[in-house]
């Protein structure tokens, strides 16, 4: 060891020794132990660093499991109400139209009946429903079916419980009508889907698009809607006129059944 | 052939390298080991302490070595100065290995270093009894660090050098 060396050997001795003795017989470092402690953390945090990791992987994989879990049933949970609100969707529509109907029944007198329709696949292609009363619940052919809005059909069969409707549009189906604005008979008959028409009315009737036809009685609540005029076609002796119904044929649940007089239709 | 022709020896040592090294090994003595590790654990500071005082001396003096000293005794809650009058010690006797060094295997240097350690262990021991310290706590297991720590010197060039070509790289 050179000379220079030895020294320094010595200096460091001498500086390590004085912190002893500074530290365990007069205590005067103490104080700086807090403050000096800061240069151990850079250590202590690489040290730490493998622990955090393991426990971050854990955490991060346990909670996404957690998550997924709880995603799950949510999901679940989600599609439940869902299935209850469109449930509830349906009965409060119902319960609408009940309400509506009930109305009706104490603005035209007569003989009503409540019925629903029941869901049939070939509906749409006879322009005919179905409803779930029968001759044994008083239903017969010949009955007229309303809605709240206006005319919907006539019934055309009846068996035990069922019967069926035929729709205002229904091309074999005629009713006889009114213009409100002028009182004027007009004969209207099923176009087929969902339209109806003016048959041989006298060419220089006071019929307007936007006229509103009314039930002239007979088989039909007198007075009750059928529909409104939309396009004339004006001919030299007859005009034709399209018609929108004032029902709504294939959107009901519950429909009422009119029962004044009972004349009897041919099956179409 | 001895270690210290191996090639980053050749080349100017990185600075980071030192940095690194001393600090990766502070960062191994305050992990938390397990119990049975902590009985064997080698002494990563003081295996670094002797690396670098004879690989590189004019950087790893006494200064260096106090101040590593009062980290290590601020982390072992220990009276301030024992480590760094310690590690005054094991470079004292490092540096007047340094000259042996080169003209040893691996096998004898790591003897050497295992003098250096135990020397440094039973130093911190004595002072530990000034401070207050019994007997009782002196056997094999207080030896036991400086073994695996002497075995860990084998395979430390090999380390160091693939350390080195890693700092190299990234600096070119």
């Amino acid at each position: 060891m050179s000379r220079y060396g030895f020294l320094r050997f010595m200096a460091a001795v001498l500086f390590s020794s004085s912190l002893i003795v500074a530290d365990l017989q007069f205590g005067v470092v103490a104080p700086l132990r807090g403050g000096m402690s800061l240069l151990l953390e850079p250590f202590r945090y690489t040290a730490d660093a493998p622990s955090r990791f393991f426990q971050f992987v854990g955490d991060y994989f346990g909670a996404r499991s957690n998550l997924l879990e709880e995603k799950k049933q949510l999901e679940r949970q989600l599609l439940e109400q869902s299935v209850r609100i469109h449930s509830l969707d349906f009965f409060v529509r119902q319960n609408d139209e009940l309400r509506d109907i009930l109305a009706l029944k104490k603005r035209i007198p007569g003989r009503w009946v409540s019925a629903d329709v029941r869901q049939e696949t070939s509906q749409l292609q006879q322009d005919r429903i179905y409803l779930n009363l029968g001759v044994g619940d008083g239903v017969l052919p010949g009955m007229t079916v309303v809605d709240d809005e206006g005319v919907v059909g006539q019934i055309v069969r009846s068996d035990a419980v069922s019967s069926a409707v035929n729709l205002l549009s229904n091309r074999g189906q005629w009713i006889a009508t009114r213009v409100l604005r002028t009182g004027q008979l007009a004969i209207v008959r099923g176009a087929g889907g969902v339209d109806m028409e003016i048959y041989s009315m006298p060419g220089n009737s006071d019929l307007l698009p936007g006229d509103k036809l009314i039930a002239d009685g007979g088989a039909f609540p007198p007075g009750y809607p059928v529909g409104t005029v939309v396009e004339i076609s004006r001919g030299v002796r007859y005009l034709s006129a399209s018609i929108a119904s004032a029902a709504s044929f294939y959107r009901r649940q519950a429909l009422l059944i009119y029962a004044e007089d009972l004349p009897l239709v041919e099956e179409q | 052939m001895s270690n210290y022709s191996s090639s980053y020896e050749r080349t100017q040592t990185p600075y980071m390298l030192i940095v690194v090294t001393v600090f990766l090994a502070l960062s191994l003595e305050f992990a938390p080991w397990p119990g049975w590790v902590l009985q064997v654990k080698p002494l990563f500071p003081d295996l670094a302490l002797i690396y670098w005082v004879v690989h590189r001396p004019q950087i790893f003096n006494y200064t260096v070595a106090v101040i590593m000293g009062i980290i290590m005794d601020l982390a072992g809650q220990l009276p301030l100065g024992f480590t760094a009058l310690v590690y005054t010690i094991m470079t004292m006797l490092s540096n007047n290995m340094r000259g042996r060094f080169s003209l040893q295997g691996p096998f004898a240097q790591a003897i050497h270093v295992l003098f250096v350690l135990s020397c440094g262990q039973a130093a911190l021991f004595l002072l530990k009894l000034l401070e207050g310290g019994n007997w009782d706590t002196f056997g094999w297991k207080l030896f036991a660090p400086s073994a695996t720590a002497a075995a860990l010197w084998l395979l430390l060039p090999l380390l160091m050098q693939r350390l080195a070509r890693l700092l190299t790289r990234d600096k070119n």
